[in-house]
């Protein structure tokens, strides 16, 4: 009697534990096949993103940021008039939180400015030219040019 | 001393009051007493051997259980894991959508100037809440009679990658101001396929 009865107990304990494993069960498949199709519908995101990180993750601080500017400028050998750099919040909590802000006045020859700035914007792909600004020089063969550049800073 | 056996017969009782012997169908009485000490002894055999394998399907499912959920803490840990960089996929992609070259279309603009026109300012801005979008603002000088003609060469060449929206003009003795917000018709569609890869740099 005394076997049974723990039998019993023993069985329903089982019976129980049977069901909670089957529904965990249940559950790992239902959460795997979500992380798989979150996987398929965002290879291409994710490609992309393996694609630029080590562009981006290149500059990690804002004064490497200002060190790669002014060696930009340095290789340009341009009539710098002014420039300037500063830290600006981008987005709070997103991967590129904040930026550094460049802000440049040259004034040269027009070819030789154009062929920098195409330069700069093939050489450092992660920068944004925010504004851009071409007037008349001082000399008649010269130009002015006022450019705001951004290089974001990476949060990994 | 020793009674005889006759005497011995004498003290025997009548025996009239006597019970009559049993059923044969009785004798199974013990039979089934034994039969049902043998079951109890097999029954409880059987019943600790059975509580033996529940025990053992307990410790089973147990692990298994364990094994489960192991595995789901991994998959959400990986799904996590995978939603972060979902989200810095698309800020990067925001990023580079809102950073194309603005050189050759500074370029173009300039290179669809004439012999008979000047470009007086030439200024790109982009837009603050959406860096995809450019502002166009220039001063066009020339001929009064060919202005027209000019602005037209002009946007028609900056028109070869963008949308112009909104354009607005002000003729004045032969001077254009011209203002024209540009939209990237490759950056409407938001798809990172359509995003140009990263160039490949020479190390130095």
């Amino acid at each position: 009697m005394m076997a049974r009865k723990e039998r019993d107990k023993t069985a329903l304990t089982a019976n129980s534990l049977q069901a909670e494993e089957i529904a965990e069960r249940t559950a790992l498949t239902a959460s795997a096949t979500q992380l798989n199709t979150l996987q398929k519908s965002s290879e291409t995101l994710i490609t992309f993103l393996d694609q630029w990180e080590p562009l981006l993750e290149a500059v990690k601080t804002g004064d490497s940021a200002e060190v790669q500017f002014i060696s930009k400028i340095r290789d340009g050998n341009l009539v710098t008039l002014s420039q300037r750099f500063e830290t600006v919040q981008l987005k709070a909590g997103s991967a590129l939180p904040t930026a550094t802000r460049a802000q440049l006045t040259f004034e040269d020859n027009y070819a030789r400015l154009m062929n920098w700035l195409g330069g700069l914007e093939e050489n450092l792909p992660t920068v944004r030219v925010n504004s851009l600004k071409i007037t008349q020089g001082t000399r008649p063969q010269d130009v002015r040019m006022e450019l705001t550049v951004d290089q974001p800073i990476y949060r990994p | 001393m020793q009674i005889p056996r006759r005497i011995i017969d004498d003290f025997k009782n009548d025996r009239k009051g006597i019970l009559p012997p049993l059923k044969p169908i009785l004798r199974l009485v013990p039979m089934l007493f034994y039969l049902a000490a043998a079951s109890a002894f097999v029954l409880t055999t059987l019943f600790i051997v059975h509580t033996g394998i529940l025990k053992a399907n307990i410790v089973v499912y147990n692990a298994g259980i364990a094994d489960a959920k192991a595995q789901i803490a991994n998959t959400a840990a990986e799904r996590a894991k995978l939603e972060m960089r979902i989200l810095k996929a698309t800020d990067v992609q925001a990023w580079v959508e809102g950073s194309r070259p603005l050189q050759p279309l500074a370029v173009a603009v300039s290179r669809s100037i004439g012999d008979n026109a000047t470009l007086g300012d030439l200024k790109l801005t982009r837009d603050e809440q959406s860096p995809a979008t450019l502002t166009l603002t220039m001063k066009l000088g020339s001929a009064s009679a060919t202005s027209r003609q000019q602005l037209d060469l002009t946007t028609a060449s900056i028109a070869k990658d963008y949308r112009l929206v909104q354009p607005q003009q002000t003729f004045s003795q032969g001077e254009v101001d011209y203002r024209v917000t540009l939209v990237n018709p490759a950056q409407a569609t938001n798809d990172p396929q359509e995003e140009a890869a990263p160039p490949v740099l020479n190390t130095p």
